[in-house]
């Protein structure tokens, strides 16, 4: 069924999205510490992120509705993802090395590594909401349930990250999984396109 | 119906009152300070004439009002007496302040030492200050940051590091783990010292996990493990133990020289642990894993 899809999707992009945040305070720790400038930055960053990608996904939804509209930012939020081992580190220690201070230093690391991923996977909300409602047309069910079931899965994404996630395995391999989480998401979408949805105007 | 509800209401009041009644103090305490910085709870107060610091309702530091250089706790007597791993130490370094009792003490008895202080909070500089008679000089110095990001920028070289970074239960990951502990190796100079502080009254795997992260950098570590449950790790640099002999030959001549208010030759008797071959069952703690807050929990295989 298209609407179990486009709740699963919101309940993924809702974990992964939190599960970021969380291992990102891992990732300030060791060049920036564990300070209350640090939570403020990050929590602020993800916020600010995902509010401009709720106002932008609004923007594309309103041109564009379909499948692989959300598989497309599955994608590359689970690229981002994948490719943040890479240039985390090298940042980390670039900005560090600037010496802004306790409090534009933090704000500048997590700004540089966190704004366009948050913006990115907060944009896939209001597409899943547009696509929703194309199909409660079809089929008449409510719609109140698909902000509660994204809040679901960052109310999961934060506790399972931090409780159970950081115990079990490294930084580095975290970020690879939720990763790959988004690639796999979005190739569901994908399969879940119905055939006349390519190139789809919204109605 | 009635009853339901009233047995509801009074389990409810006795929950409450299990946990209210940490927060009232003991009637024979007299409480100079409760209240929260950004970090931590923090409370002061004194009891049968000695003033203590709690963080997170964790004991922290303890200071005999009458007699300031008398240490009451042992772990602080455990810090102290691995001045015996060193034969001068002009130059100090101390990530954690907790109430001063320590730098204190060494300034007091060695006027020509150096002290650098690192210390997150400055709510507990402020506490140190107005409650415990810390003071700075030109030979004792604070700097209010987080412990790894001062010692990374200063680049200053130290005879002694004590790390004493862990308040309450809680252990920031980033001052446990093996680049931290390299990061540190290189502000040691020829012979200088590591030691640390850890909570370990039962055998746990954050113990095991920190002693084979100091195994992995440094070329010897020693175990100091008190009876209070504390264990003070010394770490040095290179290789060449400091035998048992040395140690107490250095604390007797320590102790014929200066008026300790405790047994500096008795604490190394009793506690004194060569470990660098020790086998511990443990992966050794990185910046990309470093459980140690759910490893703290967990008993030693």
């Amino acid at each position: 069924m298209k609407s179990v899809t486009i709740y699963f999707i919101a309940f993924i992009s809702g974990a992964v999205v939190m599960a970021f945040e969380i291992l990102g305070s891992r990732i300030l720790a060791p060049d920036f510490g564990t300070s209350v400038f640090v939570w403020g930055s990050l929590i602020g960053i993800f916020m600010a992120g995902l509010s401009a990608g709720y106002f932008l996904g609004g923007k594309l939804s309103d041109r564009r509705t379909s499948f692989i509209t959300l598989a497309v930012l599955l994608f590359m939020s689970g690229i981002v993802l994948l490719l943040f081992p890479l240039y985390g580190l090298p940042v980390s220690e670039r900005i560090s090395g600037l010496d802004l201070g306790p409090r534009l230093g933090p704000f500048a690391v997590s700004t540089a590594l966190f704004f366009l991923p948050s913006l990115l996977m907060g944009m896939i909300t209001p597409c899943c909401t547009r696509l929703l409602i194309r199909e409660i047309l079809k089929v008449g069910h409510g719609i109140g349930s698909l902000y509660a079931v994204s809040t679901l899965g960052s109310i999961i994404g934060t506790i399972g990250t931090s409780f159970f996630l950081i115990t079990w395995t490294g930084t580095k391999a975290s970020l690879l999984l939720i990763g790959g989480i988004m690639i796999a998401t979005s190739v569901l979408a994908v399969l879940t396109r119905s055939p006349r949805e390519q190139g789809d105007a919204v109605e | 119906m009635i009853r339901r509800a009233l047995e509801t209401a009074i389990a409810f009041a006795l929950m409450l009152l299990v946990p209210a009644s940490a927060a009232f103090p003991a009637s024979d305490e007299t409480i100079l300070l409760d209240t929260d910085s950004v970090y931590y709870h923090i409370r002061v107060f004194d009891r049968d004439g000695v003033r203590y610091l709690k963080c997170n309702m964790h004991p922290q530091s303890a200071m005999r009002l009458v007699n300031p250089l008398h240490i009451e706790y042992e772990y602080v007597r455990g810090m102290i007496s691995t001045i015996a791993f060193r034969d001068t130490f002009p130059d100090i370094l101390m990530v954690g302040l907790g109430a001063g009792t320590l730098p204190h003490f060494l300034t007091t008895h060695y006027p020509e030492t150096a002290i650098d202080i690192v210390e997150l909070d400055p709510m507990i500089v402020d506490v140190a200050r107005r409650y415990f008679g810390f003071t700075e000089s030109p030979r004792t110095r604070i700097y209010v940051n987080d412990g790894r990001i001062h010692i990374r920028k200063s680049r200053k070289k130290y005879d002694i590091i004590f790390l004493d970074a862990y308040y309450g239960d809680s252990v920031p990951f980033h001052l446990t783990t093996r680049e931290f502990l390299e990061l540190v190796k290189q502000r040691l100079k020829p012979g200088g010292i590591v030691v640390s502080n850890l909570w370990a009254p039962w055998a746990n795997q954050y113990h095991d996990a920190q002693a084979k992260t100091y195994q992995a950098v440094f070329g010897e570590l020693y175990l100091l493990r008190t009876a209070a449950g504390n264990v003070i790790f010394v770490a040095t640099a290179d290789k060449g133990q400091i035998s048992r002999k040395t140690i107490l030959e250095r604390a007797g001549s320590i102790m014929a020289r200066k008026r300790f208010t405790f047994d500096l030759v008795k604490f190394m008797k009793d506690y004194y642990s060569y470990d660098t071959r020790t086998q511990f069952a443990a992966k050794v703690l990185t910046d990309d894993f470093a459980p140690v807050n759910i490893l703290q929990h967990r008993r030693s295989d």
